[in-house]
């Protein structure tokens, strides 16, 4: 498959036109996106006009950008002005934003083509996609499984071929999980590195934008064109850019990596342990020093989330109330009927159920148990990341405990699905990057994904570790589980 | 903790969050929510009495702007995504409680506040038993 890297290159000199590249995705998201259901719209009709945009200023002589031509997938949580942006709930069916998300102006400035929107769990909740309102999304790699999620509609997209890139977010895992699900990269960067503005908020403390890409390159480049400052977002951190695809080639020599230890025992599959510990192998052979690292704290961050993310989630959710946008529930006498009714008949059963849980968890009597104990375990979790990252500069695990589980496994048991969570959430309470590297398949011949993290801006050391485990992929045999 | 789980708990805090719910689904979330407010036990048992809460991971400072004049969003875009308009604001149903056959507020009448006022409409907040 083409990467965008040389997509973008073909475009920007002529080899190739934007509407080519385009037509060629649009084709094969007709022959297999009905099976898969990645998106909730496709909008072949306006990436026309933006795919003709680019191949004219390329006529013309001018660079059209970095992205130049390249199909991009948006997950539909990212406000695209008069293009419906759902959340894949009912509330905002039919919804059309007046305004671009940032990172959807950032992307239309270095060339790219929004070629959709994807499905998603109803507000980014889940780790399957089964959450859609519009049904669920599949694995291209074996569609009888869920795609992760909850950025499953991008994870899927990428890993079929449909768009070289997509965008998510990550609020505990929603573009790691999802990518490894799927076998593609996916990257939660710093929180603040990209600007918030416009995406819908479920949890404003943890929640962070991030690439899909089927490559690391590509991956550092999509990056690089969404991060910086923007005043619209107040947690958006005032400094440039990261340099990072210049870096790639920089090597692991001498790098120090921790392998978590937390992260590889109980409750990670032996097939996922495995290939886990094959990339830190792997990283050694490359120069690395690798040794296995504690992080005691991490065990309860799947707690502190379950109880951090409901609270805001439920704070958040509180302006989808029939009111200015979106479903209202007719007949109600008056407006507190009107919310009881609209809300009831707008969100989905997890919506509802997160909702309550953060509810309770913010309610008097129950707060100090609950909210304001979680909110400590987060001090805890940093403070044990920021000892982790005196001695070593990365930390390695696995994404995910397991590989693509079929549909339909997990919905009966809300606390099992959470459980698939329990790699990625630490480093949204602390705020760090991490990113997801396809590292070969389980026994099953699904893909695994493996997780590097980093402390807080520490994304160029982080994606030349990456780069380096990418490179060792390519060079797997099938895994041997005893 | 969760023996305080009752389905009359359970039921005031969907009142709380102002959400409709079936008998059945009252029945499901408290046993639901029961089984994740288990799982989190082992924060619950922790003595954490010496630890500072982390609210965010970034150490948040106000940040200003100059108070300028600057375009926004346009009025006529973004009521024409409200479910009911009148006289360029949002109509809601009546927001007083006294007894009435009209479900919605006489024409004319403003009954929310102006665009921008969105406190007002929120169905959280303003109960004092949240924090």
């Amino acid at each position: 498959m083409t990467t965008a890297v040389e997509l973008a290159a073909a475009v920007r000199t002529g080899t190739a036109t934007a509407r080519q590249v385009l037509e060629e995705h649009l084709g094969r998201i007709a022959v297999r996106d009905g099976e898969l259901h990645a998106f909730n719209e496709v909008t072949g009709d306006a990436a026309r006009v933006a795919a003709d945009a680019v191949d004219a200023r390329a006529g013309r002589g001018e660079d059209p950008g970095p992205l130049a031509g390249v199909p991009v997938a948006l997950k539909d949580n990212l406000c695209t002005r008069g293009v419906p942006t759902t959340c894949s709930s009912k509330i905002l069916a039919g919804w059309k934003p007046p305004y671009d998300a940032t990172v959807v102006q950032r992307l239309a400035a270095a060339g790219a083509v929004v070629i959709g929107k994807t499905n998603l769990d109803e507000f980014a909740m889940g780790s399957s996609t089964e959450n859609s309102a519009f049904g669920p999304t599949r694995n291209p790699h074996d569609p009888s499984r869920v795609p992760g999620g909850s950025s499953g509609g991008s994870a899927a997209a990428v890993a079929a071929g449909f768009a070289p890139l997509a965008l998510g977010s990550d609020t505990g895992g929603s573009i790691r999980q999802p990518a490894a699900l799927c076998g593609v990269v996916g990257v939660k960067p710093t929180y603040g590195l990209v600007s918030r503005y416009g995406l819908i908020a479920f949890a404003s403390s943890l929640d962070q934008i991030g690439p899909f890409a089927a490559s690391v390159e590509d991956a550092a480049v999509l990056l690089e064109v969404i991060a910086g400052h923007d005043p619209l977002d107040s947690t958006s951190l005032d400094r440039p850019a990261p340099e990072l695809a210049s870096q790639l080639g920089r090597g692991v020599a001498g790098l120090k990596v921790g392998l978590v230890t937390e992260l590889t025992g109980e409750g990670i599959e032996p097939e996922v342990a495995e290939r886990t510990r094959q990339a830190a192998a792997a990283l050694e052979a490359a120069g690395a020093v690798v040794r296995e690292v504690s992080v005691p704290s991490l065990t309860y961050g799947l707690s502190a989330y379950y109880l951090i993310a409901p609270a805001e989630a439920s704070s958040n959710l509180a302006r989808y109330d029939g009111v200015r946008y979106g479903l209202r529930a007719t007949g109600a006498e008056d407006i507190t009927q009107m919310y009881g009714a609209t809300r009831a008949a707008g969100f989905g059963p997890e919506v509802k159920r997160r909702i309550m849980l953060g509810t309770y968890a913010l309610s008097a009597g129950y707060y100090d148990a609950y909210y304001g104990k979680a909110q400590k375990v987060r001090t805890l979790i940093v403070r044990d990341f920021a000892a982790a990252y005196a001695e070593v500069d990365v930390l390695l695990s696995p994404t995910t405990p397991s590989v693509a589980f079929p549909l339909g496994a997990k919905t009966a048991d809300p606390l099992s699905m959470y459980l698939n969570d329990v790699c990625t959430i630490p480093s949204n309470l602390a705020g760090h990057p991490a990113i997801s590297v396809p590292f070969g398949t389980g026994a099953s011949g699904l893909p695994v994904g493996v997780q590097l993290m980093a402390p807080a801006l520490g994304e160029a050391t982080m994606f030349r570790a990456a780069a380096a485990v990418e490179a060792a992929a390519r060079h797997l045999t099938p895994v041997e589980v005893t | 903790m969760s023996e305080r789980l009752s389905p009359e708990v359970v039921a005031h805090v969907a009142q709380l969050a102002r959400l409709d719910l079936t008998d059945d689904e009252l029945a499901l979330y408290t046993g639901q929510l029961a089984a994740v407010l288990e799982h989190a036990a082992d924060v619950e048992a922790l003595d954490l009495s010496d630890v500072p809460p982390t609210a965010h991971p970034l150490s948040l400072v106000n940040v200003l702007r100059a108070d300028e004049p600057r375009p926004c969003l346009d009025r006529d875009e973004v009521l024409a995504m409200a479910p009911a308009v009148e006289d360029h604001r949002f109509r809601v149903p009546r927001i007083m409680s006294e007894p009435s056959a009209d479900p919605e507020p006489p024409a004319g009448v403003p009954t929310s506040g102006a665009p921008g006022d969105q406190n007002r409409a929120l169905p959280l907040g303003a109960d004092g038993e949240h924090r």
